[in-house]
């Protein structure tokens, strides 16, 4: 730990932090949306959780230790699970049981490329499946939805995980397979109930 | 792992990403975003000349100088807020009500890894977390209070059945070195200073033994940084 020598802050050293800091994490905006929303499973809240956590970001982005768009990721990410987790304290039980909604969340699964559009069983199956596949992540409790998120969709290594959500690299490991593994359990329980 | 078990996690990850829905944030959530970053720079940008700029920047730095210079004078006649016994006395407040509230922990875990970035994430500092438990005072948690008017990270040991709290603000000018262990309504309490951070460790554990758990920490701090 050392101390940094005391010089005055300039306008000039302000704005180009915040330039620096919107160059490296600006990139990152999806995949914190991304993150955030399936861990809090609103809208609304991913927008105000995300936004805020971006500002404070930018609070600390003298505790940033790296220079370049890859390493920022991690750190951003971090910052963002927290805030989501600090309003999923505030908010207990707010949205602790989210249905399905498939008024809302069955119209994204009509837009799929895997589909042959002629053939409307196909299409209907297709829809089921990707609803299910939603829905059962969905359902996750949110230590084994985040390892997953983070793993399987932003494709993230352990590390980076252990770092954001805060644990050692072998839970990591853990969870994920506990994960997976409850996520085969109820596709499995969803497809025999389908025929 | 097996060859078969790696395939099966690699085909329900193929199936995850090309079902599973990658929420893109909404074009008015990057708006806002961009238009909030720019504007907590917008108070600062007056339009000036350079020589005016430089002028400003004189008087704000003699205003504040003269400013420090009486502050710093009138402050040992105040014992008000920010005197050492005042400290004392909301770092033994805030301990009992923890201890009491059993809410010694916002978060609970022995893996210094989990509560340093916990507490770094909510804090304007980065606190140094150590896990003394080869010592025989192993890391409880960590959690957020409030002593002399700002937060402060608080590292929470155990020692059989005590609890031993860490409160750790940064030091407002303090001279490194560490003060004599002292009783304050029956808790034992010793403060040190050491690279721009305050240490006040307080229990209810005997003086001999929280002198020890005081060497240790600060040993391992001096090893770790």
């Amino acid at each position: 730990m050392r101390i940094a020598p005391i010089r005055v802050i300039t306008d000039d050293d302000l704005h180009e932090r915040n330039r620096q800091f919107e160059t490296l994490a600006l990139p990152h905006l999806d995949s914190a949306y991304n993150l955030a929303r399936w861990l809090l499973r609103d809208d609304q809240a991913a927008d105000d959780v995300v936004q805020e956590a971006f500002l404070r970001a930018l609070r600390y982005f003298a505790s940033f230790r790296g220079t370049d768009v890859t390493s920022a990721r991690p750190w951003l990410l971090g910052i963002v699970r927290n805030a989501c987790y600090a309003w999923l304290h505030d908010n207990r039980g707010a949205n602790a049981t989210v249905e399905f909604d498939e008024e809302i969340d069955g119209v994204d699964f009509a837009a799929g490329p895997a589909a042959d559009p002629a053939n409307p069983e196909q299409l209907l199956a297709a829809k089921q499946q990707r609803r299910s596949i939603n829905d059962a992540i969905e359902r996750l409790p949110a230590p084994y939805r985040e390892v997953l998120i983070l793993r399987e969709m932003e494709e993230l290594n352990y590390e980076d995980i252990a770092r954001i959500a805060g644990i050692p690299a072998g839970t990591v490991m853990s969870r994920l397979s506990r994960a997976r593994a409850m996520l085969r359990t109820t596709l499995a329980g969803t497809q025999q109930v389908g025929r | 792992m097996d060859e078969r078990e790696q395939a099966n996690d690699k085909e329900l990850g193929d199936l995850i990403r090309k079902e599973a829905i990658r929420h893109a944030a909404p074009a008015h959530l990057r708006a806002q975003i961009v238009d909030a970053l720019r504007h907590q720079e917008a108070p600062r940008h007056h339009r000036q000349s350079p020589r005016n700029g430089l002028r400003a920047w004189w008087m704000t730095g003699f205003s504040f100088a003269c400013g420090a210079l009486l502050t710093w004078l009138a402050l040992p006649l105040l014992p008000g807020a920010g005197s050492p016994d005042r400290i004392d006395s909301d770092i033994v407040n805030a301990h009992v009500r923890a201890v009491m509230m059993a809410r010694a922990v916002d978060v609970e875990s022995s893996d210094q890894h989990t509560v340093k970035p916990w507490l770094s994430s909510r804090l304007d500092f980065s606190p140094p977390v150590q896990d003394l438990a080869a010592e025989g005072f192993p890391l409880a948690g960590g959690r957020l209070d409030y002593v002399n008017g700002r937060t402060v990270a608080v590292l929470v040991y155990k020692r059989n059945k005590h609890w031993i709290d860490v409160f750790v603000a940064p030091a407002a000018g303090k001279p490194a070195g560490r003060s004599a262990s002292k009783a304050v309504n029956g808790f034992n309490v010793i403060g040190w200073t050491r690279a721009g951070l305050d240490f006040e460790v307080i229990s209810d554990v005997g003086a001999g033994e929280l002198a020890t758990f005081a060497d240790s920490l600060q040993a391992h701090i001096a090893a770790g940084s």
